[in-house]
């Protein structure tokens, strides 16, 4: 398993605008975005993933988010959490 | 009433290589890699398309 090379792999599909790997505190470990945005999304999104997870648990408190996808209307984010750490990648339909 | 954003301190990147050579985080990774290049793949299918969309209006 050669982390960079699938980081890689996943930055030159089609469409993929960004990917960034980040620890459960929003703290960026791997990003393909310049530093600015990858403070951004590293912010944001672990927001709206605690956010997304303490839904779910208050939903049914043995439940838990295994994989988030907005879809909006310029792109699609979508964020795979765990634990410890999250992935996420950005999807540009027009790019 | 804004709660101040908490400041937590970027990784160094000696963090970010341990990390990314531990056990705990290439099991994550391998996981969370397969289940977002499947929904990748997946992206063409856009069931969000507004089909009935009046492109003239645009115009």
């Amino acid at each position: 398993m050669d982390v960079e090379e699938t980081v890689k792999r996943m930055q030159s599909q089609k469409g993929v605008t960004g990917v960034v790997i980040m620890d459960s505190l929003g703290r960026a470990i791997r990003s393909t975005l310049n530093d600015e945005e990858t403070v951004k999304h590293t912010s944001l999104l672990r927001q709206l993933c605690d956010k997304a997870k303490s839904v779910t648990k208050e939903l049914d408190s043995s439940n838990d988010v295994h994989f988030l996808r907005l879809k909006t209307s310029k792109n699609e984010i979508m964020v795979a959490p765990d634990r410890d750490y999250m992935v996420v990648v950005i999807y540009d339909k027009s790019s | 009433e804004e709660e101040p954003e908490e400041r937590i301190p970027e990784l160094s990147g000696e963090e970010k290589q341990q990390i990314l050579q531990s056990d705990e985080f290439i099991s994550f990774f391998s996981k969370a890699s397969k289940v977002l290049e499947r929904e990748l793949a997946e992206v063409v299918n856009d069931t969000c398309i507004d089909y009935a969309y009046d492109f003239s209006i645009d115009e």
